[in-house]
């Protein structure tokens, strides 16, 4: 998204999709991650485009993960273009206690690749969460080659086993995929000195607004 | 789709402009919503497809069964059939390529194209502008400025219109007095109103904005300007306070967020929809596409009770206590065809119709009064919106249609500025073209309104209409909004997720569950 250099020290905003079927604990995910907290009985996300996360990379560099959950059309991937643009990075979700959910990780895939793609035209780093590990696996992400094999097939940069009651791998798979996006930078910035130039976003106090205004 | 809820404050059918703004209002305020379309894609007669989809979109419309077939089953009372047959909206569309050769090259480009069914440009200071920038929605979308403001002169030349006072001043085309007498005009009309200095108030609505101009003795070439490019008013009927008031909105929009007063939404106009429907979704609204409406029930009060809705394999039905429905799936027995219709023509070229020395992508508006007896709104797009590939232009024409086909209403104009038949170097070519017609949707509405036994809770929402900017759309949503809500608030900014912290309700619960059983315990 945008990058800004300040005092040598580089600030990165990076917009992450955090998609997969209903109840695969995406939500849960994204609160352990940003907030650490934990709670079994989340409702759906009311109110709010995404959760922010500051992280101080290393000495030079400080990255703002914006992580975007999906809303009411979750159930039946009927996403907008607005949740999709400009993400540079995905996390799809399934559930190992129910293979339904890995079943359908294929289709959030398709529609990921078919609606976004990195400036260059190069997919967007995509990493496969089995979340939920801390409960009884339907026999999916327990053959490690098997899912390397899959990830490898589908596209996908990386996969994890990840736990978000008992925070196993959340802090990991997040650094993962952040480093796979940074390898990208290149193809993401190109896009915003050829683009950008003259792109408009409103508000209400424009720059422009107290200059002569006339015919 | 089994675990979906049953009741609803409000279901809304189609993914239009109004019933997508309507969405957002509503979920907004904390109302129960489904959001409901026919298509596979979000927008309806307001999307904007890549040019293979648009094909589709045209095939399957052609493809439409007609169904006047189904209504033997709309014998009972207590339910309506709505219609499904786009066939009976949309009429006359056709597209074709120039050659097959340039079907392949452009069919390979097809994802990079954007093609809009309903184009349209904004004015900064319109309706529209103004509630995505108070509502927060302006978040999802950007924007870039209509660079080229373009007239037709007399001679038949495309002349770039100025618009900022620099503008103005570095024209060649305009002399020092004919300067001065312009911006004498633009400041009688920024000054109050009701533009005392310019006209006396009982003529306001009597005489004709053209009249008003040609009494003031202005040069013709300003006399073009301000009647064609500015105000976009030429014929008798439009009045001067229309007139004024439409020149007052276009040099007040000069200025606020460029020089230009228009702004073009990138990636299509088909965005916008969209727009609301995250902020809709965001809000609790739950979508489902690619569902076919198949009738709604109505009680013995008059009010519409549940819709029964299908896809391939299942029926469903829903409850609700306010039904608001996109014109085009209003039930059969309403439908009617209607005379009134709107043309819509769509070109690719690989030439701008007006070049700029700068060597940039521009995007331009030109209006065409009385081309063949009707006012015609040309918006070319380019690579600078997104909405092509480098090197190929996108040019929309609408207007209201007055002839049998609507090829017919624009061959004018396709000759006035394209290369047909003769070969000009100077002009583009027309690479593809694709026209169609759609019924008014805004007269069908008022045509609908007007039905005696129409359930008071089921509210009709049109389409799009032959003119610059979605004022209208605004206007629609904002009074339904107000007939189901009146004492709520139209869309208030909502909080910034960056301002958002975290402190969960159940989580608090939980502890002071856990707190309670170990006093329990304990005890």
């Amino acid at each position: 998204m945008s990058n800004t250099t300040t005092n040598d020290k580089k600030e990165h905003l990076y917009k992450i999709l955090v998609i997969g079927e209903l109840g695969t604990g995406k939500t849960s995910l994204i609160k352990r991650y940003v907030h650490n907290l934990y709670s079994p009985n989340y409702r759906a996300t009311i109110g709010v485009d995404f959760a922010l996360k500051v992280i101080n990379w290393d000495a030079n560099t400080l990255i703002r993960v914006q992580l975007w959950d999906i809303a009411g059309q979750e159930r039946f991937y009927n996403m907008t273009r607005v949740y999709y643009k400009d993400a540079v990075g995905c996390f799809i979700v399934f559930d190992v206690t129910r293979a339904s959910t890995f079943e359908a990780v294929i289709r959030w895939k398709n529609d990921l690749d078919s609606k976004v793609s990195l400036p260059d035209g190069s997919r967007i780093p995509c990493v496969l969460l089995a979340n939920k590990c801390d409960l009884a696996k339907e026999n999916l992400a327990n053959n490690n080659e098997q899912m390397n094999e899959f990830c490898q097939d589908k596209g996908f940069v990386g996969w994890f086993e990840t736990s978000a009651k008992d925070d196993i791998n959340v802090e990991k798979a997040s650094k993962f995929l952040i480093s796979k996006i940074l390898e990208k930078e290149n193809a993401i910035r190109k896009d915003e000195e050829k683009q950008a130039s003259d792109k408009l976003t409103l508000t209400n106090e424009n720059k422009q607004e107290n200059k002569k205004r006339c015919c | 789709m089994s675990d979906l809820p049953k009741d609803y404050d409000i279901i809304i059918v189609g993914t239009g402009l109004t019933e997508s703004i309507l969405a957002g209002a509503l979920a907004r305020i904390g109302k129960s919503v489904l959001h409901i379309d026919r298509n596979q894609f979000y927008g309806g007669e307001f999307a904007s497809h890549t040019l293979n989809n648009l094909m589709e979109w045209s095939d399957k419309i052609k493809r439409y069964p007609d169904i006047e077939n189904d209504r033997e089953q709309n014998d009972k009372s207590c339910f309506k059939k709505c219609n499904n047959d786009l066939g009976k909206y949309y009429t006359e569309i056709e597209y074709s390529f120039s050659d097959l050769e340039t079907q392949d090259k452009l069919l390979k480009l097809s994802r990079k194209f954007t093609l809009d069914l309903t184009p349209n440009i904004f004015y900064s200071r319109g309706q529209l502008i103004e509630l995505l920038i108070s509502s927060d929605v302006a978040k999802y979308c950007e924007f870039k400025m209509v660079s080229q403001i373009l007239t037709l002169d007399r001679d038949g030349n495309v002349q770039k219109v100025p618009t900022s006072r620099s503008e103005v001043f570095k024209s060649n085309k305009l002399g020092m007095l004919e300067k001065r007498s312009m911006m004498q005009f633009v400041q009688a009309v920024l000054k109050d109103d009701n533009f005392n200095e310019l006209i006396e108030p009982e003529q306001l609505q009597t005489i004709s904005f053209r009249q008003l101009i040609s009494n003031k003795k202005f040069p013709q070439i300003i006399n073009d300007y301000l009647i064609n490019a500015v105000a976009m008013c030429p014929n008798e009927k439009d009045n001067a306070l229309k007139g004024l008031n439409d020149t007052k909105k276009f040099l007040t929009s000069v200025g606020r967020f460029g020089d230009s007063p228009f702004l073009y939404s990138m990636y299509g106009a088909g965005e916008l929809p969209q727009c609301f429907c995250r902020m809709s979704a965001v809000f609790g609204a739950i979508y489902y596409l690619d569902m076919t409406i198949d009738k709604f029930h109505i009680n013995s009060e008059n009010r519409i009770e549940s819709i029964t809705t299908k896809n391939d394999k299942e029926e469903f039905k829903f409850n609700c206590k306010n039904l608001i429905i996109d014109s085009s799936y209003a039930p059969i027995d309403y439908f009617k065809s209607i005379d009134n219709l709107i043309s819509h023509c769509i070109l690719i070229t690989d030439k701008t119709i007006y070049k700029n020395d700068d060597g940039l992508d521009h995007i331009s508006l030109l209006f065409l009064p009385k081309m063949k007896d009707t006012d015609i709104y040309m918006i070319e797009t380019s690579y600078a919106s997104n909405c092509s590939p480098q090197g190929y232009f996108v040019v929309y024409l609408f207007c209201r249609n007055t002839r049998k086909t609507s090829r017919e209403n624009f061959e004018k104009c396709i000759e006035t500025f394209f290369n047909i038949g003769e070969l000009d170097e100077n002009k583009p070519n027309v690479l593809f073209s694709c026209f169609y017609s759609h019924i008014d949707s805004d007269y069908f509405v008022h045509e609908l309104d007007k039905i005696s036994n129409r359930p008071n809770n089921l509210h009709f929402v049109s389409g799009c209409q032959p003119k610059l900017d979605f004022d209208h759309h605004v206007e629609q949503a904002k009074k339904i909004f107000n007939d189901i809500c009146p004492n709520d608030e139209f869309m208030p900014k909502p909080p910034d997720p960056e301002d958002i912290i975290f402190g969960d309700e159940t989580e608090n619960k939980n502890e002071i569950s856990k707190e309670t059983n170990q006093n329990e315990t304990s005890e």
